[in-house]
């Protein structure tokens, strides 16, 4: 046989000759390709998370400024003509009930009372106020329209000089000056009004926004928070469908092992903006903990040796490679939080329930190993949501001590192509907690 | 799916893309990693360093048609690569001297499979499975084998032809031992 030949043979029987690699080399290519890409976090999901945290926060200030510059107690006089046309709707509301307790006070008919409240109505376009405070009431009243208003009336029947002298008005405790344009008025021209109005008084209400009967005006309303609350951490396991390798034989250790266990750390600040809803933000560590055993396979025999054969039967030995593999996770992990808390019931223990978002950047995420092949396997941010149950009660007029049961879930999973499953961290935890009130 | 599309894809790192790509070439390579190699874990070796080099320089494919020329060389170049680093910290083999056997080597590869060959090639000095893969099975000429090796033409030529002698003795003695076994 001519060289030509024999490299002919050759060529002819190796053409397209193909061999299955090694169920470990995917993993590690892809490891080394897209390991890098994932563990760099994609710039759209950075950006995405950066865009939720401005919203976030963005929204707390927004709540927390705009709040402040509208006062939540208001105060309506009625016979200030004066008010600005945005108080305009809150003084019809006023002069109506001011004319029904004027009626009642007064003792006339609705018709009296009414042509009475039309004179009054033709003169609030030049009056202004007077104070009697010789006698104060106060009426609760609960219109079925409006069931969180409280109607406080001040029956002032001493008419107050100073007031007039200071342009000044009473409402509820506080005195206001009128602008500067508002010069006082010869009260001579009242003369016949309050001959109508005997006894003299006037009527300052007080309307408290969404006060309830059931949950108490919080008055403290800023507070500093620091949380602690052990966790047990698991996992969401999903398989890599692609890879074509079988995993089983999970071991993982005991639901309540102290392998499991880690901690996370709060500080923060707290708003409070109704009754029932407060506004937390602050910064927070996840020292977490997590161990798994596993066996890969491939999906595949590695090899195929025959033991025996005849004309009918033949008795094969397939042999599988499996490897005993062990995840070992300890990181640490610290960013930003936000979460709102809704007031259920209680007054001295005040029961929550609570709802936020964490966005984590893992410190500590290369310990995060699979150990036989020293792989680097986190995704190094991480973003949780977590729910809880609060309980709170004050122990004195700053401090206010927590109990927390809660439950962290990791949104992105710690992806890696390489890996044989995705993992998806979620913990479950009782946090303990102290707040101090700044005001 | 389109070979342009998945090479876009694949640039983009996209996970399904890639994983596409990876499971239509792997048993390919590999065949030629295993060729290339003297043992298993020397060709998984190859293997892996030759898809990462794919994956990263993907960019560098200027017409997607010619992927399957493109990604065999690069396979080849890696074989090569990881044979001159192979060849600074093994020794120099002496090789002894082949006989040209007379026997009917086309009946004898008949009965073998290709998986038998491929362990026979494995077999070969590094050198002259270098030369042998280079030349007889992957079509490139000496002059081209001498630049990517670093050796002269003649030493190719004759790498191939002691290369071709020790595989006559092989197969030699890979028929007899075959006809043995079917005993």
């Amino acid at each position: 046989m001519s060289d030509k030949d024999f490299e002919k043979l050759f060529r002819q029987k190796l053409d397209g000759f193909e061999a299955e690699p090694t169920t470990k080399s995917k993993k590690r290519i892809f490891t080394t390709v897209i390991g890098k890409q994932l563990n760099g976090f994609h710039p759209g999901r950075q950006i995405l998370m950066a865009a939720l945290l401005l919203l976030l926060f963005g929204s707390m200030v927004f709540v927390l400024y705009v709040r402040q510059s509208s006062p939540s107690t208001k105060t309506y006089q009625s016979k200030n003509i004066n008010e600005s046309s945005q108080n305009q709707q809150s003084d019809n509301i006023k002069d109506f009930n001011s004319k029904d307790i004027a009626t009642e006070e007064s003792g006339l008919s609705q018709s009296e009372a009414k042509e009475q409240n039309t004179d009054m109505t033709s003169t609030d376009q030049k009056s202004t106020i007077e104070s009697h405070p010789l006698e104060s009431k106060q009426i609760s009243t609960v219109d079925p329209k409006r069931p969180e208003v409280l109607l406080q009336r001040s029956v002032e029947q001493d008419h107050s000089e100073k007031n007039h002298e200071n342009n000044d008005f009473v409402g509820y405790g506080k005195s206001h000056k009128y602008p500067g344009s508002l010069a006082p008025l010869d009260w001579s021209i009242f003369d016949g009004i309050n001959t109508l109005y005997e006894p003299e008084f006037s009527y300052s209400y007080e309307i408290h926004e969404e006060e309830s009967p059931v949950v108490p005006q919080p008055i403290k309303r800023h507070s500093l928070f620091l949380d602690v609350s052990p966790i047990l951490t698991y996992s969401q396991i999903k398989p890599n469908k692609s890879d074509d390798i079988l995993v089983r034989n999970f071991n993982t250790p005991s639901d309540l092992s102290f392998k499991r266990l880690g901690y996370r750390l709060s500080l923060g600040y707290e708003k409070v903006l109704t009754s029932r809803i407060t506004l937390r933000g602050g910064i927070t560590y996840y020292g977490l903990k997590y161990a798994l055993n596993y066996v890969t396979q491939g999906s595949r025999p590695d090899s195929i040796n025959l033991l025996s054969a005849s004309e009918n039967t033949a008795q094969y030995q397939v042999f599988t490679q499996q490897t005993e593999e062990r995840i070992s996770k300890r990181y640490g992990s610290m960013g930003l939080s936000a979460s709102l808390k809704y007031h259920l019931k209680g007054e001295k223990f005040r029961h929550f329930i609570v709802f936020g978002m964490d966005y984590q950047r893992m410190l500590r995420y290369n310990e995060f190993i699979k150990e036989n092949e020293n792989n680097q396997f986190l995704t190094p941010n991480q973003i949780y949501i977590n729910a809880g149950y609060k309980i709170e009660r004050d122990i004195g007029k700053r401090i206010l001590l927590k109990f927390q049961p809660n439950l962290s879930y990791s949104l992105l999973a710690n992806k890696n192509t390489a890996a044989t499953f995705d993992l998806k961290p979620f913990g479950i935890g009782v946090g303990f907690g102290i707040s101090y009130y700044l005001k | 799916m389109d070979r342009a599309v998945l090479v876009k894809k694949c640039i983009k790192k996209d996970r399904k893309a890639l994983s596409f790509f990876y499971d239509t070439y792997k048993r390919k390579l590999m065949g030629i990693c295993l060729r290339y190699a003297s043992n298993h874990f020397d060709a998984d070796d190859i293997f892996q360093e030759a898809f990462i080099k794919i994956f990263e320089n993907l960019k560098q494919l200027n017409e997607p048609k010619a992927l399957d020329i493109w990604v065999k060389q690069i396979v080849v170049r890696t074989a090569i690569n990881f044979y001159h680093d192979a060849q600074k910290t093994r020794q120099h083999l002496d090789h002894e001297e082949v006989n040209e056997p007379n026997e009917d080597y086309q009946k004898i590869m008949d009965e073998m499979g290709a998986n038998q060959l491929v362990k026979l090639i494995n077999q070969l000095p590094d050198g002259y499975r270098m030369v042998f893969n280079l030349y007889v099975l992957d079509g490139y000429k000496h002059r081209e084998i001498a630049e990517m090796l670093g050796i002269s033409e003649n030493t190719s030529k004759s790498q191939l032809r002691d290369a071709k002698s020790h595989l006559k003795k092989m197969l030699q003695r890979a028929g007899i031992n075959k006809y043995e076994a079917y005993v």
